[in-house]
């Protein structure tokens, strides 16, 4: 293929998702304002398979809570609930 | 003025008692049904329907049609089911919001929860038509209106139909399909996983016109509609490369090499034309090796700038004559031999511009059974094992997803060049994503198949780093699509690749990986 018409068939590609992307921008800026930023958004760093995150540990289940859970575990019936009632 | 509701219940498909639980959650119900319609209504239901409490609370119980004018409310509720207090109330006011909506559906949750756990509840992607034909997983709780329902063959007809024949037959009629990401109804623990009917699946693709055969599978209540593909178009592969080699079953060979040859060689699609696009620096053996993989009539571009996948991609393109584009990495290799023909027939769909297969690392762990933005883009069930058939069975059914990888994916060529294709802002990550959510944009939609299996030897070729700027630019363009993907819901686990409920327990996991049956078709 010449590559005149390579370069003319990529600059319209780019031009189309130029557009297709500003579009994307506006809505996304009329939304959230200016700040776009995903700095509080967990990201792995790498697309590695052993970097992604699969499966996360339930707050409840955190090691350090496991004397805690024993205690509200044995508490009397209407302790839990109360405490339950509480919770929510 | 508010809009009468009718409540359609088959009470001969309930036995004893369930027909009784139904009505008294009609009676609790926040917002009273003017109408309750019960065909095949016997004596023991009238004990019910003539109580004191009905005679009392306006409803208007009946057996036979109801004079009601086209935008009424119309509710199929399975006797048996008992609507939630609020659920009238969230149904009236989105069809007040959205009055072309003729085919609605939410939430449930399924008896009591264990000890100490919530009950167990189903959380349903938005409007996924292609889903839809593998089975009811909008549930047994439909909402309509009366306009649509004598469309869709009257209410005579759908309250006695098998709930996927019901589900399809609204959805063909509706304008506009909506969810409420709200629980609607309670139901029993057996109801939980969708039902599926080849029989309505068939006679729905009659109706549309849709050539293609519908068969059960064997183990699981799915449905898989192979679209007959007749017309064999040209498919040009577009391989980016830069000539690596990698250890493939204890075997050193040139990647892309070895992804042309298995294609060429395992795959049964004949009308392929193959364009690699390689780095200059490829060594010059790996390009003999390449140049004899991909055969006769292959066309190889150089490629003389730092690395830029999205750029390679559209280079390759460019050069390609193809009706549609498959996207093919060089670190992959075909498993199932029809997967091209699989994927060509989901595109035989107009509104589909882009499906992509099952993809697995070589250990047969999943790679990606689609994207999931969650708010950060991943691959829904990776690591897990191919043998769960997933929450909702959602591994076993081609359905709608936000994305899927450009790895092994085919592409409507002109939808491509519509949308600009793949994003030059994004040389390594979220090029794939960028695309599908432009596609997206542009009103198509992009399936993901169970049916049609590659290996991915993920980023054998390329760094995994994630780029700053990449976040930077997928957030600038994409956050509100992160925040609220149609086919995630906002009451699943976030950060998760499985379609998990964000509660605590072992029952929620065990509901998110699903049942243990193999995919029948391989």
């Amino acid at each position: 293929m010449p590559n005149d018409h390579v370069t003319e068939a990529l600059a319209i590609l780019r031009a189309r998702d130029a557009e297709y992307g500003a579009r994307a921008e506006a809505r996304v800026r009329a939304i959230y304002g200016d700040d776009t930023s995903l700095d509080s958004y967990d990201f792995a760093h790498s697309s590695q398979r052993d970097e992604q995150i699969t499966q996360r540990t339930d707050w409840v289940h955190q090691g350090w809570l496991r004397p805690l859970r024993f205690v509200y575990r044995h508490l009397p019936k209407p302790l839990k609930f109360a405490a339950r009632r509480i919770a929510r | 003025m508010t809009r009468p509701v009718l409540i359609v219940t088959d009470a001969a498909a309930g036995v004893g008692g369930e027909l009784e639980r139904s009505a008294r959650s009609l009676l609790a119900s926040r917002l009273r049904p003017s109408h309750w319609l019960v065909p095949g209504s016997r004596a023991e239901h009238e004990r019910i329907t003539r109580s004191r409490w009905f005679r009392t609370s306006r409803i208007t119980v009946t057996r036979g049609d109801v004079p009601l004018p086209d935008d009424s409310v119309v509710v199929f509720l399975r006797s048996g089911d008992e609507l939630m207090p609020d659920a009238l109330d969230l149904i009236v006011a989105n069809i007040d919001e959205h009055p072309d909506v003729g085919f609605l559906y939410g939430d449930s949750i399924h008896d009591q929860g264990l000890r100490f756990e919530e009950p167990p509840r189903v959380l349903r992607p938005s409007w996924s038509p292609e889903r839809l034909r593998s089975h009811a997983y909008v549930g047994d709780l439909i909402v309509s209106t009366v306009g649509v329902s004598r469309r869709a063959g009257g209410l005579g007809l759908l309250a006695t139909a098998h709930p996927h024949d019901r589900a399809l037959r609204l959805a063909e009629c509706a304008d506009s399909h909506a969810r409420i990401t709200e629980v609607l109804y309670r139901s029993t623990r057996e109801r939980m996983m969708p039902a599926a009917s080849a029989r309505a699946v068939r006679e729905h693709c009659e109706r549309l016109g849709i050539a293609a055969e519908c068969d059960a599978d064997p183990v699981l209540p799915v449905v898989r509609v192979r679209r007959r593909v007749t017309a064999r178009p040209l498919v040009s592969v577009v391989l980016p490369t830069r000539g690596t080699r990698g250890v493939i079953r204890d075997r050193e060979v040139v990647l892309a090499a070895n992804a042309l040859h298995t294609l060429r060689s395992r795959g049964t699609y004949p009308h392929l034309e193959i364009i690699v696009v390689f780095d200059h620096d490829t060594p010059g053996l790996a390009r003999d090796e390449i140049r004899s993989a991909a055969g006769d009539g292959a066309t190889l571009v150089e490629f003389d700038e730092p690395f830029n996948f999205a750029k390679k991609v559209n280079l390759g393109v460019v050069h390609s004559r193809g009706e549609y584009v498959l996207f093919l990495n060089d670190d992959t290799e075909i498993v199932t031999p029809d997967a091209v023909e699989t994927l060509l027939g989901l595109l035989a769909d107009p509104g589909v511009a882009m499906a992509g297969p099952l993809l697995s690392y070589p250990d047969g762990l999943i790679q990606s059974a689609g994207h999931v933005l969650n708010p950060v883009p991943y691959d829904l069930y990776r690591h897990r094992s191919p043998d769960i058939a997933g929450a909702q069975h959602l591994l076993r059914v081609q359905r709608e997803v936000s994305g899927v990888i450009a790895a092994f994916a085919l592409v409507r060529r002109t939808a491509f060049d519509e949308v600009g294709g793949l994003c030059e802002q994004f040389p390594s990550n979220y090029n794939d994503v960028d695309f599908s959510l432009k596609l997206y944009d542009a009103g198509y939609r992009v399936l993901w198949t169970p049916h049609a299996h590659v290996q991915h030897f993920e980023s054998s070729t390329r760094s995994p780093i994630l780029q700053p700027f990449e976040v930077a630019t997928i957030g600038a363009r994409w956050r509100d699509r992160l925040d609220d993907d149609p086919f995630f819901h906002p009451a699943l686990e976030r950060y998760l690749s499985i379609w998990k409920e964000n509660v605590t327990g072992q029952r929620a996991l065990s509901d998110a990986l699903g049942p243990t049956a193999p995919i029948a078709s391989k």
